[in-house]
């Protein structure tokens, strides 16, 4: 069984950076003398020049300084600033609905709890950019194994905070704040939903969902909702925000899909942040088919988008 | 004075983006960021346009008097930022240009496709030679640029996943501006009210 084997996504265990050199890692990036060349290489960044895949991420800068996130502006480049002077987390996440044991997880706590692993997804955007993010964290499954899900339970559904004061976006009632989300409880399991407490071997900055967010890189960028506050296990799809606004662009399942449309444009190429004109062709499920597709045998991914 | 304010008011849309490129500022998505302002000043502009009659008969003040009359380098200059904004949105598709007609199709560009089609039969009519050969026709020919307020609403409102208030904010003031201020009595020759 493939499970049993060393998964084709994973960075191999040799490449992942000891702690003691990760704490020196200022130190060994001088001398390597690579400071000189990169002055803002992060061991991460030096692990994926590595990576065997070929998966180089996109600067830091980019990532950081352009997404999506209402609940402070709908402007891609305004989120950044409008965050800057706001911290959300740390805070308590209720874990509850169909399990057997309803827990609280506090969020300064995640790494503790779970231990901490990074991992280097592409990220799709429905809107068609991407990038490419050295995330830290730890797998979903493990949360649910600590909760214990009740055999009732089929899905679950993820709130995200709910703060007008601090988040201006949230002023306006044309969007049903919180931000909620939601997955299946097998795509939950799949070893590659990730729990993100991290980017770039630091922790979240608030504009990309501090203190703790989903990262799910086979689907479009909105199923992976940021700074969560509450995980409920449900035996109902949960519904969704994008998908209360507007049902006939944005699915439950939100799997990436070349094939597949979106009502405005095609989804059959993305564009790289930092780039002008160059765009790529979108892969199914992200490039992550092989992991995955196996959770959508038999349905009709037109109608189930 | 008020011609030099005009050009400026006419190219600050472009030198806001040539000033952005030149920095560095267009951030992570730069084609993105130019489409977004070539449209912002493709709207500006246009209500910028459509107002000028209504202050001119209404205020009495002496600027948009002397801009009624440049309405033709108005006019052009709204078509070249919405030719700029489909041409940045074009240049976008090379990538899969047997898929054009269809991308073009969709309502979301469907709608300012229109819009720029009415800006460009208006743009090769506004010559001496086009209001002669025209005649009567050219004035009601000119009158479909108030169709470019329904069909951006619609285009703004689907841009903004269906939520139509920044459309509205847009394209409302505006819209009651031109339904309502020629309802207002001046004591002006109608002559000058065109």
């Amino acid at each position: 069984m493939r499970r049993f084997k060393k998964p084709r996504w994973a960075l191999p265990e040799s490449e992942v950076t000891d702690e003691n050199i990760y704490k020196d890692r200022r130190k060994l990036i001088q001398g390597l003398g690579l400071a000189a060349a990169w002055p803002a290489l992060s061991p991460l960044e030096a692990l994926a020049a590595r990576y065997e895949e070929g998966l180089k991420p996109t600067p830091e800068e980019l990532v950081t300084s352009y997404n999506n996130f209402y609940e402070f502006s709908t402007d891609k480049g305004a989120v950044r600033e409008l965050a800057a002077k706001v911290t959300l987390g740390p805070w308590d996440i209720q874990v509850s609905g169909l399990v057997e044991k309803p827990f609280v997880l506090n969020t300064a706590k995640l790494n503790q709890r779970y231990g901490q692993e990074e991992r280097i997804y592409r990220l799709r955007c429905v809107e068609t950019w991407s990038a490419v993010v050295p995330w830290t964290g730890f797998p979903l499954a493990k949360l649910v194994a600590e909760a214990k899900p009740l055999s009732s339970a089929k899905y679950i559904r993820f709130v995200s905070f709910m703060d007008p004061e601090k988040a201006p976006g949230q002023r306006s009632r044309s969007y049903p704040w919180p931000y909620t989300e939601g997955l299946r409880l097998d795509e939950a399991l799949n070893p590659l939903a990730f729990m993100a407490t991290g980017l770039y071997g630091k922790a979240l900055p608030t504009q990309n969902g501090e203190p703790v967010r989903l990262v799910v890189p086979w689907k479009y960028g909105f199923k992976s909702i940021k700074s969560i506050r509450a995980i409920e296990f449900t035996d109902q799809q949960p519904s969704t925000l994008w998908n209360q606004i507007q049902p006939a662009e944005y699915g439950f399942y939100a799997n990436v899909n070349p094939k597949v449309d979106h009502p405005r444009w095609s989804q059959a190429q993305e564009k790289p942040l930092g780039t002008w004109f160059g765009k790529v062709d979108t892969l199914m499920f992200n490039g992550y088919g092989p992991e995955v597709a196996g959770l959508y045998q038999g349905m009709d991914l037109a109608k189930y988008y | 004075m008020a011609s030099w304010i005009l050009t400026v008011i006419l190219a600050s849309p472009l030198a806001y983006m040539v000033l952005l490129t030149a920095t560095n500022g267009l951030g992570a998505n730069p084609v993105e960021r130019l489409l977004i302002l070539a449209g912002q000043g493709t709207l500006s502009l246009l209500i910028f346009l459509l107002a000028l009659p209504g202050t001119a008969k209404l205020s009495g003040w002496a600027w948009p008097k002397a801009w009624m009359r440049h309405r033709r380098a108005i006019g052009l200059s709204i078509f070249a930022y919405a030719s700029l904004h489909m041409l940045l949105w074009l240049a976008d598709q090379l990538g899969e240009i047997d898929k054009l007609v269809d991308n073009l199709a969709r309502p979301f560009t469907a709608s300012g496709l229109a819009s720029w089609v009415i800006l460009f039969l208006l743009a090769v009519t506004s010559n001496r030679f086009s209001i002669k050969k025209l005649g009567r026709r050219w004035k009601s020919l000119h009158r479909w640029v108030f169709f470019c307020i329904p069909l951006l609403f619609i285009h703004i409102t689907l841009k903004d996943e269906g939520i139509w208030w920044s459309a509205a904010l847009w394209l409302g003031p505006i819209s009651l501006w031109v339904l309502l201020a020629p309802k207002f009595k001046k004591n002006k020759p109608p002559s000058e009210a065109r």
